[in-house]
Formats: structure tokens, sequence, C-alpha cells
């Protein structure tokens, strides 16, 4: 019933969206039009809350192992990404793009310090990067098909990325208005629904939380060791799961929501303030219901396996994160909620995904190509689509390469380069006029530095990939070491972003410092209308 | 005040929690959700009077000067 049901509907939906997609088609002429998207309200909020696509699964999977302390990363992704991002953030930018005539993130940096190079660099940092943010998108999906269509992972894999190509190539890189509003409401009636359900499961709100504080001894020893108290009792201080779930999941993803280039790329894009205060509103409860849901059903899971199956979430799972709410879809969820959570499912991801590699294709033939190597607009848009269509292989080998659990990872790593790369020069060339060109190169380029060295020396869960450290020293990292007992050997479990944020903004004030400061006439232009 | 407290801490802590963080961050979800949807009002508001007074403004009443008359067209 549950496999016919859902065919069915990813049948339908496959053709209805592909006849708007193909309807909604508009040509893509210059660089420019590529980048400028849909506007208005809901798409600004709903492509605002892009972290959802990748927070329905792989957060709320990684939510079922770590427990409610990750309802910190909701609450970091409001209030910065949504509230601090939108308010204090949004305006500026929008005002010094319009001054500026920028229409990218890494255009609107250049044309702000005056520098090819800033503009270029961030452009290939962003295009770098980008698609394993991608990736971290299609597995979801990907493992959402394997379960509830019951096929292997690299056949769900490789359809849902055949399908992606095909609507790119007929309805284009744009997304049609309506259909990205119709989208955001089905999700987030599938996360209403979700979440309701499971309390109503569990007999309400107060009553599933005892339940799931209750079955803190299932928790398997290993897990123990590592720091993991109960889903309910938080994480115990200074463990590797706090250094990881702080560190990673909810310093590097909250504070690297106020800095990602979709996000600022919208806010250049903006009609109007008023459209940016009222997408507060929309973005707010958009984050909520989507992030929000995920991290609280995530650890709820917990219990209804084990009342059903007689297993934790993890174990039934396998040991991989990013197939536990698939599972609980498919399991425990009535047969009908199924087929509705593929078709939300799908809608974010094609629109994230789309939105993605529009940006990508952009940071590659606009801003590193035209702009930083002085090719123009001609070269520029030819550039573009090579972008495009590189972000989207890259993406999908990604996707294949990357190992089980990878999502909540991959999108932690993404928005901690973004955060270590770009928040210093782009916070403060907001806020200062200080900053200067050289003080912006510095931070840029120390921040992206001091997070690579990081992670090829000191941060486990790269340098065992890597393996540079174990050739140069003979050993996984420099303080694999060291007794576990020791603070030293915990090093090995902070995130990148921890070190490399401080020594970006401590660059960026201290280069700037003592480095020529730029033309006052350049500053009155940026800072037209802003401040007033 | 503290029998709805009591109530609520039946041994598991507020909500149902094990550990009161957790319980605080849950609340402040919801509340820093609240802060936008607050905002997001205002600033509606704020944009339909805009709207509303605008729309409001007299039209302007061409005056003629005293001692001369009108052109004749």
């Amino acid at each position: 019933m549950r496999l016919y049901s859902n065919i069915i509907v990813v049948v339908l939906y496959i053709i209805v969206m592909g006849y708007l997609a193909y309807r909604g088609r508009k040509g893509n002429g210059t660089a420019s039009d590529s980048m400028i998207a849909e506007r208005g309200v809901f798409s600004l909020a709903y492509e605002g809350s892009l972290i959802g696509t990748a927070a329905i699964i792989g957060f709320g999977g990684a939510a079922a192992l770590f427990g409610f302390s990750l309802l910190w990363l909701n609450f970091l992704a409001i209030l910065v990404g949504i509230f601090i991002a939108f308010v204090f953030f949004g305006k500026r930018t929008r005002r010094m793009g319009i001054a500026l005539h920028a229409q990218s993130f890494s255009e609107i940096l250049g044309e702000r310090y005056q520098s090819r190079f800033i503009q270029g660099f961030a452009g290939m940092v962003v295009f770098a990067f980008i698609p394993l943010f991608g990736a971290a998108i299609l597995i979801g999906v990907a493992r959402l098909i394997e379960v509830s269509f019951h096929v292997p992972y690299p056949v769900g894999f490789l359809a849902f990325a055949l399908l992606l190509i095909l609507f790119i190539i007929i309805g284009g890189l744009k997304g049609v208005r309506y259909t990205d509003t119709v989208h955001g409401l089905v999700i987030f009636a599938m996360m209403a629904i979700l979440c309701f359900w499971t309390y109503h499961l569990l007999g309400g709100i107060v009553p599933a939380h005892q339940a799931l504080t209750s079955i803190a001894p299932l928790v398997p020893e290993r897990l123990a060791d590592a720091g993991l108290q109960g889903w309910t009792a938080g994480l115990r201080w200074g463990s590797p799961l706090w250094w990881i779930a702080w560190s990673s999941l909810i310093y590097g993803v909250g504070i690297g929501t106020l800095v990602q280039p979709p996000l600022v790329a919208r806010f250049l894009a903006a009609s109007s303030e008023r459209e940016l205060d009222r997408a507060v509103l929309v973005g707010g409860v958009f984050m909520l219901v989507v992030m929000g849901v995920s991290l609280t059903v995530g650890p709820l899971t917990n219990i209804l396996f084990a009342q059903r199956l007689g297993e934790i979430s993890i174990a039934v799972a396998g040991g991989n994160t990013d197939k536990i709410i698939p599972l609980y879809v498919d399991r425990v969820m009535p047969w009908w909620f199924g087929p509705l959570f593929l078709v939300g499912v799908l809608s974010a991801s094609l629109a994230a995904l789309r939105l993605l590699f529009r940006v990508g294709g952009v940071s590659l033939g606009r801003d590193f190509y035209g702009k930083a190597l002085g090719f123009g607009e001609e070269g520029g848009i030819v550039f573009t689509r090579v972008g495009m269509v590189l972000s989207i292989v890259a993406t999908v080998l990604w996707g294949l390469v990357l190992p089980p659990s990878a999502i909540a990872r991959a999108t932690a790593f993404f928005f901690g380069v973004c955060a270590a790369a770009f928040l210093s020069l782009y916070c403060l060339g907001l806020y200062w006029k200080g900053v200067t060109k050289a003080g912006g190169i510095a931070s840029m380029v120390g921040g992206l530095g001091t997070s690579f060295l990081w992670m090829i020396f000191f941060h486990g869960q790269e340098s065992a990939i890597l393996g540079i450290c174990q050739v140069l020293f003979g050993t996984a990292n420099l303080v694999a070491d060291f007794p576990s007992t020791s603070w030293a050997w915990h090093v090995q479990y902070v995130d990148p972003v921890v070190i490399a944020l401080p020594v970006s903004f401590a660059l960026c004030i201290i280069v700037s410092r003592k480095t020529r400061k730029l033309p006052k006439s350049h500053l009155d232009r940026c800072f037209k209308g802003i401040g007033k | 005040m503290n029998e709805v407290t009591d109530i609520l801490q039946r041994g598991w802590g507020l909500l149902g929690f094990a550990s009161s963080e957790i319980a605080y961050v849950y609340i402040g979800s919801l509340l820093v959700a609240l802060l936008c949807v607050i905002y997001g009002l205002l600033s509606w508001k704020e944009a339909v009077k805009a709207a509303f007074r605008r729309s409001r403004r007299p039209r302007r009443v061409r005056r003629v000067k005293k001692g001369k008359r009108p052109r004749r067209r």
C-alpha cells in the first residue's frame, strides 16, 4: 500500500512539476538574468531558510543521536540566521548593493573593498565548496527514495540526480514563482503534521518528553562514554560528543547562517526593505517549523522505535543517521503521510539545488572569470553556464563519495568555511568604514588558511580522510596520541571555525589599522543612505 | 506559581525534560520565532499605515491669482 501510493504520487508530481517548469521557463540571456531570481516575501524567506532542506533529514537524524541539545541550533538559526541577518544585515546589504550595483555575494565584497582579488577569491571559494552543501541535500533525498521505494541507495541517488538534471533542462535554473510558494506551503503542512502526529502518538508534549527521559538507560555504552547522558539530559560538558555538537553543528551552522552566499544574493535582489521586514515573519515561522520540528521529532523517534522495534533509532538505521527520519516516516507515520513527505522533500530539494547551482555558476562565471580575470560580461555568460554544469557534476560526485551520516557534517563544513572566510569582512564591511582592502584580504585568506591548517593537522574528522598529517608525522592528527583524559586529546573534536573565526576578525582589524584607508569618496558612496 | 512549577517538575524536570537547559532552549526557540512574527507584523502594519496616508492626501488645486484673468485657450 505504502509503496504503491508513493509511486503514484511521485509520478504525478514529476508530470505536474515538469509541465509547470516547462511553461514557466524563460531564457537566461545574461549572467545578470541568471542571478536575478524570484522576488516576493515567500520566496525570499523560503530560500532564506535554505538550510531547511538539509535539516529535515540530516539534522533530524543527527538529533536522534545527540538528543534535544541540538535545539540550540534551531534557536541560533532563527535568532541569527533570520532575525539578525534580515534586520541588521539585510537592509544594509541591499542599500550598499544598490550603491555599488552589486548583484552577487562576491561582487558586493569585491566592490566594497575595490578589489578584484577579493571578488575572484570569494567566487572561487563559493564555487569550490557549494557542491558539498548541494551533495548533502542530494543525499537526503536519495536516502528517502532508498527507504520509500526499497531500492539500493546508488539507484535512488542516480534516479534523483537524473530527475534533477531533467528538470533543469526543461525548466532552466530560474524557478517559477508560484510553484515555489506552493512548495513552501506543502513543506509547512508536512512538518506541522509530522510534529503533531508524533506528539499525538506519545500522548502529548510533556508525556513524550517524560517517556524519552525514561529510556535514558537504553543509551549504548559507547555513546555514554562519549558524552551522551540521555536524549533530554544534554551532553556532558567537554566530552567528544559535546564538542562535535556545539562547535560544528550548533556554533558553526548557527553563526554560518549569517553569511550564506545565496542568502546575501537574495538580500541584493529584494525589491524593497519592507519585503525584508516581512520576510522576517515568514522566515522565522518557516525555520521554526522546518528545523525546529526536525530537531524535536528526531530525538522522539527513539521512543517509538524502541516501543515498536525494540531498538533505538541509530540501531534501526544501521549506524547511519541519514536514514533515521526516512525510516521513521516509512514505518511509524501513517501510510498517507509518506507520499506527502516525499513530495515536500522533493520540492524543497529541487528548489534549493536550483538556487545553489545558480550561485555556483555565477561565482565562477561572473565573479571569477568575468570580473576578477577581467574578461567582461560576454565571457562571463559562457563561464556562468560552464560553472553551473560543473557545480551539478561536482555535487553528484560528492554525493557518491561522502560516507554515511554525512548530511549534517557536510552542511556544517560548508557553513563553517563560509563563516571563517567571509564573516569578518562582510560584517565589518557593513558597519565599519575603517576596513581596508588589505584587511579584507588578510581576514579572508587568513580565516580560510587557518581553517584548512586545523583540518589537516588537528580536526580528527578531516585529518584522517586527508591523510597529510599521517604522511608527514605518522599520526592521524597532532593530538591523537595524547591521553584521552587530557584536554589536548579533546582538541581533535573542536571544529575549525572555533579557531578560524577569531583569527579572521583579528586579522581584519589589525591589518586594517595598519594599512591605507579606502578613498573617502568611495566610502561615502558605499555608505550612501546607511545609518541615516 | 510554586504549585505550577511542582506539577511541571514531577521527577522529570521542566516540561518533562531531565535538564532545565533543554527546557529553556525549547521555550526560547518558540519565543524567538514569536519575536520574528511580532517584528514582521509591526512592519506590515507600518507599511499599511503609510499606504493609507498616501491615499488620503488631498489633491492639489491650482489657485488663480487676484487681478489676473484665467487664460483663454
